[in-house]
């Protein structure tokens, strides 16, 4: 079973996600802020990170940055869960390495649940159409 | 015309032909002339002279009536002639009358006298009189065209006054030079006598009156043209003729006057007192002649004797024979030695001795008497002759006296004027130099002279204004630092004026940047707020996708309408936060354009794809007609979303079963894309309005409750952002024709730090 890490400061959000993920057969692990998902990234090493970008302590680039240090974590992929969409910030998290970068308002939660199991190639869910990326 | 050339061509040779020969007839009485003063065999009389004058005169005068015609063409040389002609003219008329009013009175030597003159004066006459002339006709050119007003040589003007009188003073000397000299030696030694203190007080004569006629001639000519000289401006250069020249020439004038009348006055005075002296002593001897005589018969004893100083003692009978010395030197009295007068004075004689003065060819001095003979009782006289010439060394003590005298009051007076000049000229520079240094401004001193006389009344006058200037001066000085004050004063007030001017524009600037740092805010406000309430509305998206996915079956219908219901009136909440979220971008100006060129024809059917779905769902065909294969660089994610809301609102606002055409085409600088559908249409009230923001028009707004207002705004934005423009056609009813142009040049990039949301299909 495939371990995902939530690193998400909205409860609301992060409890939805790990509903979604969870049914899909995910086992999940659950981070407030950005220090305890770096914690929690090193000491578990799961398989994928969601990741937001606005978090308080440590917000989600720093995160990205810290996790490429650590040869344990660099390779993990990630997959930017944000509501800002500037330009800026696509070509900071594009300079580091192609991440995925979704607009939180424009996914169904399914389609999330989608994205992430193409990208670990696993058979999980209703996998009809690839998601379009957008943003 | 040719007979007339022929006419005047004769006429010509015959009048020069006729003035020659008139020219040769002057030249043969030119050389009789010389043969005459050669040799005095050779006989001059007023009948030779007539005759030659007339030769003359008779080819001369018909020549001159034929040239008369041709005045025009010999205009040029007519002064010449002219001049030539009066020249001689007057001294053939003049020069006789001179000489016969003059004391000679015998009328051969008056053609003697006038023999020399005969070549010398119309040669010399022409020389002269043709420059002074030709000088007087300038002047009164010169004259003429100031009192006209035209403009007049001033300095040839001055130049020829100048020279006038030089010229004249120049010729008188050298006429009295030439005829006095050698021509006048030459006179003498015919007639006898040492020529020379003659000749030389002659020539002093002529040069002295040379120079006073010169003067005259310039202070006349001065005064007339003062008025005229007066008319031009005096300039600072050298003055023209200084008051020391002037003054010089005066003195010069004064001294040669001097001579003129020491020197001969001393050789008259000189002359009378030797002539009278001489004759009483003549008068002595004949008296103690006579008187021995009549105690002897015989001869006088004096007879053939000399009283001193190469005299002669001669008795003559009464028939005019000369008895005694016996013949030697002359023979008989005869009107040739003496002049009639003399004669019919001897002839009367009586007693007692007389005396008389003889100029008959020369000076001489005779006393005479009555004798009577003892024997024959027959009147005799006793004539003593004595030649002045033998005398004349007599005269130089007489001459050298007057000389030395007139020579010393000559220098006396020179030193006078030269003082006087010093006394005049000296005082007017000095004043002319401290007036100089006056105006100049280098002295502001007073001028003092201290030569007490009207030089220092002008000294007196020019202090008095040149205070009065300095005065006016200081006057002026004080208005002009009055007005300097009040001018700072203006400036200063304009100052303080620009200064709350400055602050007035201080703070335009500040509301200025005010304004725009509040649209930034206001903007950023709506930034930030969108993606705050993105957070919400994704956890009712997400829960809602739980819920649905978990399964609606257990739901009644009611039930599942309204989870329906929410979740579509979310996800336009959704749709207007990023539509907001755009609209902020776009008015902040932070929109970045990335253009890249790519093949139209793909890059719409790949948006036609897109949309399928909504099309589908709705009941609504959307095609794409033959697409050209073009390229252009543009932004594929702006344009794209600009045709997606096209083709969306398209699809959304056609009923069921209608159809939503996709075009391009090349329109002159631009490609535009068009699309077309069937649907409602756009009422004539909204239409402009339409692409304004948060409009919806009228007639859709119940229909179709998705729309934003916000859509068509973005796309107009964006695509006048792009360099392109965007417009429409509609009929209500019928359907409607959205497009956009986009320049062939390209779309220029754009830096920015956003994009545009996508807006969800």
């Amino acid at each position: 079973m495939k371990q995902i890490l939530i690193v998400e400061d909205n409860p609301e959000l992060r409890e939805a996600l790990e509903i979604a993920f969870t049914r899909a057969g995910y086992s999940i692990f659950k981070a407030a802020d950005g220090e305890a998902g770096l914690r929690a990234a090193q000491k578990n090493n799961p398989d994928l990170i969601l990741l937001d970008i606005v978090m308080p302590k440590m917000d989600g680039l720093t995160l990205m940055k810290e996790l490429q240090r650590d040869l344990k974590t660099a390779r993990i992929p990630i997959v930017f869960l944000t509501n800002l969409s500037d330009m800026e910030t696509v070509a900071e998290v594009q300079s580091h390495g192609g991440h995925d970068f979704l607009v939180k308002s424009d996914w169904d939660i399914h389609d999330v649940v989608k994205l992430v199991a193409k990208k670990l190639g696993v058979k999980g869910g209703k996998n009809k159409t690839p998601a379009r990326r957008r943003g | 015309m040719h007979q007339e050339d022929h006419v005047t061509k004769g006429r010509w040779t015959v009048a020069t032909a006729l003035l020659v020969i008139a020219v040769l007839m002057w030249l043969w009485w030119l050389w009789y002339i010389a043969r005459a003063l050669l040799s005095p065999a050779v006989p001059v009389t007023w009948g030779i002279f007539s005759a030659f004058l007339a030769l003359i005169l008779i080819f001369l005068i018909p020549a001159l009536a034929l040239f008369f015609p041709y005045r025009d063409r010999l205009s040029p040389y007519r002064f010449h002639i002219s001049m030539w002609l009066v020249v001689t003219g007057l001294f053939w008329v003049f020069a006789p009358l001179y000489q016969y009013l003059s004391i000679n009175t015998n009328r051969d030597l008056v053609l003697w006298y006038m023999i020399p003159y005969a070549w010398e004066v119309p040669v010399m006459g022409y020389v002269f009189f043709a420059p002074v002339y030709h000088r007087f006709r300038k002047i009164h050119e010169a004259m003429r065209d100031i009192r006209r007003g035209r403009p007049a040589d001033v300095a040839v003007l001055r130049k020829k006054i100048v020279m006038l009188p030089v010229f004249s003073a120049a010729y008188f000397a050298l006429i009295a030079l030439v005829s006095y000299g050698p021509i006048g030696s030459y006179q003498f030694r015919v007639f006898g006598g040492a020529p020379w203190p003659e000749v030389i007080k002659n020539i002093v004569t002529g040069t002295a009156m040379g120079i006073l006629s010169g003067t005259i001639i310039f202070f006349v000519l001065n005064r007339i043209l003062a008025p005229y000289l007066a008319t031009l401006a005096p300039t600072r250069d050298a003055v023209p003729f200084p008051i020391g020249k002037k003054l010089a020439m005066l003195s010069t004038t004064l001294v040669a006057l001097a001579f003129l009348v020491f020197v001969p006055v001393a050789y008259r005075s000189a002359q009378t007192l030797l002539g009278d002296q001489v004759l009483r002593r003549l008068i002595l001897e004949l008296e103690e002649c006579a008187a021995d005589y009549r105690m002897e018969a015989g001869v006088p004893p004096c007879v053939g004797t000399d009283f001193g100083g190469g005299s002669r003692v001669f008795m003559v009978n009464a028939f005019g024979r000369i008895i005694s010395p016996h013949p030697e030197g002359y023979r008989d009295i005869a009107e040739e030695d003496f002049e009639p007068e003399v004669l019919s004075a001897i002839a009367d004689a009586g007693d007692e001795p007389t005396g008389v003065t003889s100029y008959r060819r020369d000076t001489r001095y005779l006393a005479f008497m009555r004798i009577e003979n003892q024997q024959s009782r027959t009147p005799q006289f006793l004539i003593a002759v004595l030649p002045e010439a033998t005398l004349r060394p007599l005269f130089r003590p007489f001459f050298v006296n007057s000389a030395s005298m007139g020579i010393t009051f000559g220098i006396v007076f020179s030193i006078l004027i030269i003082l006087l000049t010093r006394g005049i000229a000296g005082p007017v520079q000095s004043l002319t130099a401290a007036v100089r240094e006056v105006s100049a401004r280098r002295r502001p001193q007073e001028i003092r002279i201290g030569t007490g006389d009207e030089l220092d009344t002008l000294a007196v006058e020019f202090n008095a204004m040149a205070r009065q200037l300095r005065n006016y001066e200081q006057g002026l000085e004080r208005k002009i630092a009055a007005r300097t004050v009040e001018l700072a004063e203006v400036n200063k007030k304009l100052g303080e004026k620009n200064e709350v001017l400055e602050r007035v524009i201080q703070d335009v600037k500040k509301f200025d940047e005010e304004l725009v740092r509040l649209n930034k805010a206001k903007s950023e406000f709506i930034s930030m707020a969108s993606h705050q309430l993105r957070t919400p509305l994704t956890a009712i998206k997400w829960y809602s996708n739980i819920l649905s996915h978990e399964g609606m079956k257990t739901l009644t219908p009611i039930q599942r309408r309204s989870f329906h219901q929410m979740a579509d009136a979310n996800q336009r909440m959704i749709d207007l936060v990023n539509a907001l979220l755009n609209v902020s971008r776009l008015e902040v100006g932070t929109l970045a354009i990335e253009p890249k060129r790519i093949a139209l024809a793909p890059f719409l059917r790949h948006l036609v794809g897109e949309v399928a779905p909504l099309a589908d769902s709705r009941g609504v065909r959307v095609s794409a007609h033959q697409l050209p294969a073009l390229t252009l660089s543009i932004d594929e994610r702006l344009s794209g979303e600009a045709v997606l809301n096209y083709l969306t609102n398209a699809i959304r606002y056609t009923p069921k079963g209608g159809h939503v055409f996709l075009d391009m085409a090349v329109k002159g600088k631009y490609i535009v894309i068009s699309v077309t559908d069937t649907g409602y249409g756009i009422p004539d009230k909204d239409k402009k309005f339409i692409f304004g923001k948060f409009y919806r028009a009228s007639n859709v707004a119940n229909k179709e409750p998705h729309g934003t207002g916000l859509g068509l705004y973005i796309v107009k934005s964006v695509i006048e952002l792009m360099g392109g423009t965007v417009g429409f056609t509609s009929e209500e009813g019928k359907g409607s024709s959205f497009w956009l142009a986009l320049p062939r040049v390209g779309v220029k990039a754009r830096a920015g730090t956003r994009g545009l949301n996508p807006t969800k299909v």
